[in-house]
């Protein structure tokens, strides 16, 4: 869901930049207080993973594709705060030397993506689990709700800027973002089960990396 | 005796397997190695059989008309569209163009990683 250029009008291109770089900077003082030194391999390494993991589109039906976010991947193994700026690198990289996701909705697109979609979703998967025993399920949903609401996001803005009608847009990208959603959210499980399998203690680590 | 040289080459063992994991198997560096290998993996085994479909935005925008407002990208970028203009090879050209993308993503992130860390220790 890269919004290109031109999908959005110049208010939506600032007021998107602005949260995004306000996010950011909010960003980059939590890291500062909760990341050590030793993390930062994992966190380049995370970031590169999931831009490999996003080329791989898979069919959801004849016609349309999805691929893979990332963002719950990424907070759950980095903890939010670190795992939205793996995102926010995968994402200028895929702009600046791929072409994919336009220059002005950089903002847009990390908006949607890196704090909806990763810090926004982990804090979901933390209430989630508060009723929810177990780890799978809380995985999945908040993987799930990911990729469902950034594409609502998606919507919101383009049809903002008037390029789209609302309802239709809305009803369109969240559905379907729904299915696409699903294979995030059975991608994310999996991946999350088979690292914890082997390292146990990283998400609790990440966990406590909230504060 | 024969027991306590036993229990000697036992602790010896234990030790060297202890360092061994000390170095190799603790703090994140491992689970990073094997993170990055798979991520080459995906790239040159998955990433030339991914589906050609739009993605959902692009099917969205089709469907509801306003794919044409689509703009190209404003600068000349390296690989568009995870090719290289270069290759005619489609499966060459996504291998290396997608090998180069987790390189420079790679050093990107643990380069913002870094830095934070860095400015971290100074103003303490």
């Amino acid at each position: 869901m890269h919004i290109p250029d031109g999908f959005l009008d110049l208010k939506t291109v600032a007021g998107t930049y602005l949260a995004s770089g306000a996010a950011g900077a909010y960003a980059v003082q939590k890291v500062k207080k909760t990341i050590g030194e030793e993390k930062i391999p994992l966190l380049g390494v995370t970031a590169a993973f999931i831009f490999a993991a996003q080329m791989v589109n898979f069919p959801i039906f004849s016609g349309t594709s999805g691929h893979l976010m990332g963002g719950m991947l990424a907070a759950l193994l980095l903890g939010p705060w670190a795992g939205f700026l793996a995102i926010v690198s995968v994402l200028i990289v895929q702009a600046l030397i791929f072409a994919d996701g336009g220059l002005t909705a950089l903002g847009a697109n990390i908006l949607n993506m890196g704090v909806i979609g990763t810090i926004g979703a982990y804090q979901l998967y933390r209430t989630i689990s508060r009723f929810i025993p177990g780890k799978s399920l809380p995985i999945f949903l908040s993987s799930f709700a990911s990729v469902f609401l950034a594409a609502i996001a998606c919507a919101i803005e383009i049809s903002i800027s008037g390029y789209s009608k609302f309802i239709p847009a809305l009803i369109a990208m969240g559905g379907i973002h729904a299915l696409i959603g699903i294979g995030e959210g059975i991608i994310t499980t999996g991946i999350f089960q088979a690292i914890s399998s082997v390292r146990p203690d990283l998400v609790s680590e990440a966990e406590r990396t909230v504060v | 005796m024969a027991e306590k040289k036993r229990d000697v080459k036992k602790v010896k063992r234990i030790w060297k397997k202890s360092v061994w994991i000390s170095q190799y198997g603790c703090g994140s560096y491992k689970l990073a190695g094997w993170l990055l290998a798979i991520s080459f993996l995906i790239i040159s085994i998955l990433a030339p059989f991914a589906s050609p479909f739009p993605d959902g935005l692009e099917s969205v925008a089709k469907k509801l008309n306003f794919e044409k407002y689509a703009k190209d990208f404003p600068l000349k970028v390296p690989f568009p569209d995870y090719s290289l203009p270069v290759f005619g090879n489609k499966f060459l050209s996504t291998v290396i163009s997608g090998t180069a993308g987790v390189l420079i993503v790679l050093i990107l992130a643990t380069g913002i990683g870094y830095l934070i860390v860095r400015t971290k220790k100074k103003v303490n």
